[in-house]
């Protein structure tokens, strides 16, 4: 048997002539629900082939090529795993040694009131993000986003994991304060809630595929990012809480990387003519929601009256960072 | 006259029913003229001392081998060309 | 270390349902996309995965396993074994990668709708998991994949496996078809029951079974990326085994007793023409562990009954059929691949020399004088170099569900039957009564699909000739497949066997 020449790679990586990465082997061009006149080979009119159809095909935001798109860290599975672990290992040790400093005993009475109000209802607003990101996996046309929003949702998922973990903590060492018994209410009815609520049920119902890309990733993570991952946590340092800004900062690591791939997708995107306004449109929808997350929230801060004013400005300059004026 | 009455049929000892396109007209004889130089001495073997008759799957009683399609069928109605 | 045990906070990790004001509750959870079943919230939050895991404890594990599965796959490169390998095995390796592995990559689609339309909270961090999976799962058999293009021996038919459902080859649409059905177009809580059916059933079938096959033909790379990938399903797999258990105790047994009878026909008819092949024809005689029945018997059947059988479900209506059908139904398969490989990715082998033909009669009491009569012929033609009369040149009626062709049983006991049904003025054709059945549960699903040989038919595949065909199918002279051993397996029948 002859032996005949190889392919480099895969058809649609060896146009252009240079060694793919890992992450461009395992990661591109593969789904197969966008590559035809339907979602699906089942009947057009059935439900989710007329979903795909109105949220996918017909969105407002087109592009000749979507599978073009690149996550800028070039995250796989395996890098995924390998940078987590690392990660988790990590956060396991600042709670273990701060359990060992006896930590959560030494806060003082209104700092652990703050905690139980402000810090361990967020679980539910984590949760909704990691259900929005599971949209975009879903309806994403480039397996490539589906990728970055797949890492995402598994980022927001860790850390309802970690907010579980440390409610069960404080209500071992702050019983009777409602630990793990209050935060459904809480985020259900107290006012500094209301607008994350309120962001995070529109921003599940934000159907169109464009839309709730751009309201998760550049409206709603943002603000979270600066209302509850910063301002919460410096209140926090100034009452005697050193964990929560250590664990928060872990948590803006993944933050980041949404962030960066919330920019290259936003300039990939406004590649095509029509596009830039669709997304200033939307940017333009969500961004007084969820201003108003922020204020609603940082309101409850204690001793913060720049908090509020701090964490909007902050969010506007990452939308600004992405040529939004909004 | 275009084939564009399609038959499935399914020869005496093969393995699956196949796709014949005939003219309306096509008798049954004439029908198995046609699928024969397809499946016989490819997937079944010849039988010389025997005659290629034509049944409806779904009823026992032979075909009348001047049949025409169009009067005995409808289009891809599924057959069965028995070797007796 | 002074950490908390994960039954510490587990439950709050999964406490996440909350009662929506700004927005209707049945806004973010559509009926169509969540539960057309109508189970209340009250049913939903008792949901209680089998199987749980931390996110810690999930990185820490598959990291380990990754470090396993990648250091062999630099032992695969170093190797010249995959230069030397049976071409059957080649074959095997072929058929899979192109048929399985964006499969995978669709079912992180599947978790993840049930990661964002599921009810239950611990459903929803369930299918995050299993999304994860089957990410790890695409990329870790596409890495292999990649290795083999570089190895100069049928590049274009590794490639398959990037590309090939994003075809309209014959055997993607019949792949695309049915895993859509099972797993990418229901709410979530029948999506979670149908791919659970598929993952705690039938693939152990691929890669349990094609993993021992893989070990005894000396390909320890493939048995353990498989066996590797294997071990990530129990979890994501326990996710629909929850849903029915919840719908059951809800009074709902009817409704889960029907998508699972659904469900196992459309992997049956998919893994027969798949692994059936695989096991009977393209393993090597003296690699075979088992036939595909027995290890149907002892995976598929047995697993059936001990899974879906301890929560009180039945085996479907259609049993007797099924195990009727394990006798002969894949051999027919084979017989309509052999005889058109270019409408292929892979090249097949025959499987019937003499010692393989004593093996099928060993196995299938009968073969010789049903799909033996047919090689008989076939086998007659290649010894006397009558390749013209091999070619396949009258297409077979494609089954409406299946997409595979409408095959039976040949020679002596021949029995071939199209299950055909007129329907709002069209006949749909079904390879099986349980095909048809399948369509007649909801009409509305199927009854706008045109397969293969309607495109044929209707002027979609342009030209209407066997180029235009082959074009439409993605397949040309590099890629398509031919005889795995060039006929030389027909030497080994004895010269009296020749005409001339």
């Amino acid at each position: 048997m002859s032996k005949a020449k190889g392919l480099r790679t895969w058809p649609h990586l060896a146009a252009r002539r240079r060694r793919p990465s890992e992450y461009e082997i395992v990661s591109t061009n593969l789904h197969f629900r966008t590559m035809f006149e339907e979602y699906s080979e089942l009947s057009p009119s059935i439900p989710m082939n007329r979903w795909y159809r109105k949220y996918v095909r017909e969105s407002p935001l087109q592009h000749d090529d979507w599978d073009a798109f690149r996550d800028p860290d070039e995250v796989t599975y395996r890098t995924y795993t390998v940078m987590q672990d690392g990660q988790e290992t990590y956060v396991d040790g600042l709670l273990d040694e701060h359990d060992e400093l006896g930590h959560d005993r030494s806060l003082p009475d209104d700092w652990v009131a703050t905690l139980a109000r402000l810090y361990t209802p967020a679980r539910f607003m984590l949760h909704a993000v990691q259900m929005a990101s599971a949209y975009v996996v879903i309806t994403a046309p480039s397996s490539t986003v589906t990728c970055c929003a797949a890492y995402q949702m598994s980022d927001a998922l860790r850390w309802v994991a970690r907010v579980a973990y440390r409610t069960s903590e404080l209500a071992d060492h702050h019983p009777g304060l409602g630990f793990g018994k209050n935060e459904r209410s809480i985020w259900e009815q107290d006012p500094a809630w209301q607008g994350f609520r309120e962001l995070s049920e529109r921003a599940l119902v934000a159907y169109d595929w464009g839309e709730a890309v751009v309201a998760l990733n550049v409206v709603v993570k943002p603000a979270i990012d600066e209302a509850f991952l910063r301002q919460l946590p410096a209140a926090g340092r100034r009452h005697g809480d050193l964990l929560l800004g250590l664990l928060t900062d872990a948590q803006l690591r993944d933050s980041e990387r949404s962030r960066r791939w919330t920019k290259a997708f936003v300039e990939f995107a406004r590649q095509r003519a029509g596009n830039e306004e669709v997304l200033a449109r939307w940017v333009e929808k969500w961004a007084p929601l969820g201003d108003r997350a922020i204020e609603a929230f940082t309101a409850a801060l204690p001793e913060s009256p720049e908090a509020g004013a701090t964490a909007v400005r902050d969010a506007r300059a990452f939308r600004s960072g992405l040529g939004f004026v909004s | 006259m275009a084939a564009d009455f399609p038959v499935a049929v399914a020869v005496q000892g093969d393995y699956e029913t196949r796709l014949m396109m005939v003219e309306p007209e096509t008798t049954m004889d004439e029908l198995c003229a046609a699928v024969a130089p397809f499946v016989v001495g490819r997937f079944v073997p010849e039988h010389p001392d025997k005659t290629m008759r034509i049944r409806h799957q779904n009823r026992p009683e032979l075909i009348p081998r001047d049949a025409r399609v169009r009067d005995v069928l409808v289009p891809w109605d599924p057959v069965e060309l028995l070797f007796v | 270390m002074a950490l908390l045990e994960r039954s510490r906070w587990y439950d709050m990790a999964r406490s996440t349902n909350w009662t929506p004001t700004y927005v209707q509750e049945e806004d973010i959870f559509p009926p169509d996309m969540s539960d057309v079943f109508g189970l209340g919230m009250d049913v939903w939050d008792q949901y209680d995965e089998p199987y749980k895991v931390s996110f810690r404890d999930y990185v820490r594990v598959q990291r380990e396993k990754d470090t396993a599965a990648y250091a062999v796959k630099e032992a695969l490169s170093r190797s010249d074994y995959y230069d030397k390998a049976e071409p059957g095995w080649m074959t095997i390796l072929k058929s899979h990668y192109g048929g399985v592995v964006t499969v995978e990559f669709a079912s992180a689609s599947t978790q993840a709708r049930m990661g964002r339309f599921g009810k239950g909270g611990g459903m929803r961090n369930m299918g995050a998991f299993g999304s994860l999976d089957e990410i790890r799962h695409t990329q870790t058999q596409l890495v292999f994949a990649h290795e083999h293009l570089q190895r100069g021996r049928d590049p274009e038919q590794f490639a398959w496996a990037q590309y090939g459902n994003r075809t309209n080859n014959w055997v993607n649409l019949s792949v695309r078809h049915t895993f859509e059905d099972i797993e990418h177009t229901r709410c979530a809580a029948a999506t979670a029951i149908m791919t659970s059916v598929f993952e705690v059933t039938f693939t152990n079938l691929q890669f349990i079974a094609l993993a021992a096959d893989a070990t005894k033909a000396g390909d320890h790379v493939f048995a353990q990326l498989i066996q590797s990938i294997q071990s990530d399903e129990a979890r994501h797999a326990q996710i629909g085994m929850e849903v029915m258990r919840l719908m059951i105790r809800a009074g709902r047994k009817a409704e889960v007793q029907k998508l699972v009878d659904i469900s196992f026909w459309r992997n049956w008819r998919a893994f027969a023409a798949l692994t059936g092949l695989a096991m009977d024809y393209y393993t090597p005689l003296e690699r075979r562990e088992h036939s595909f029945k027995e290890f149907m018997e002892e995976w598929v059947i047995a697993q059936f009954d001990r899974s879906l059988g301890d929560l009180g479900l039945e085996r479907p209506w259609y049993w007797d059929i099924f195990l009727d059908e394990l006798k002969w139904f894949h051999h027919g398969q084979h017989l309509g691949v052999w005889l058109l490989p270019n409408t292929v990715w892979w090249n097949p082998p025959a499987g019937v020399t003499p010692a393989e033909r004593d093996w099928l009669e060993q196995q299938y009491p009968g073969w010789n004088e049903t799909f033996g009569r047919c090689w008989d012929v076939i086998t007659k033609n290649v010894l006397d170099g009558n390749r013209e009369k091999i070619q396949l040149e009258i297409f077979p009626i494609i089954c409406h569900m299946s997409n595979l062709a409408i095959t039976g049983i040949p020679g002596d006991r021949f029995r071939v039957r199209d299950y055909y049904l007129d329907y709002e003025g069209r006949r749909y054709h079904f390879g099986s009564e349980v095909d048809r059945w399948i369509f007649l549960q909801e009409p509305a699903r199927y009854k706008d699909y045109r397969n293969i040989l309607d495109r044929y038919l209707d002027g979609t595949i342009q030209p209407p000739t066997n180029e235009g065909f082959l074009q439409y199918m993605a397949l040309d002279e590099k890629s398509w497949g031919r005889d795995a051993h060039d006929y030389q397996w027909a030497d080994k029948f004895p010269r009296e066997h020749r005409t001339s």
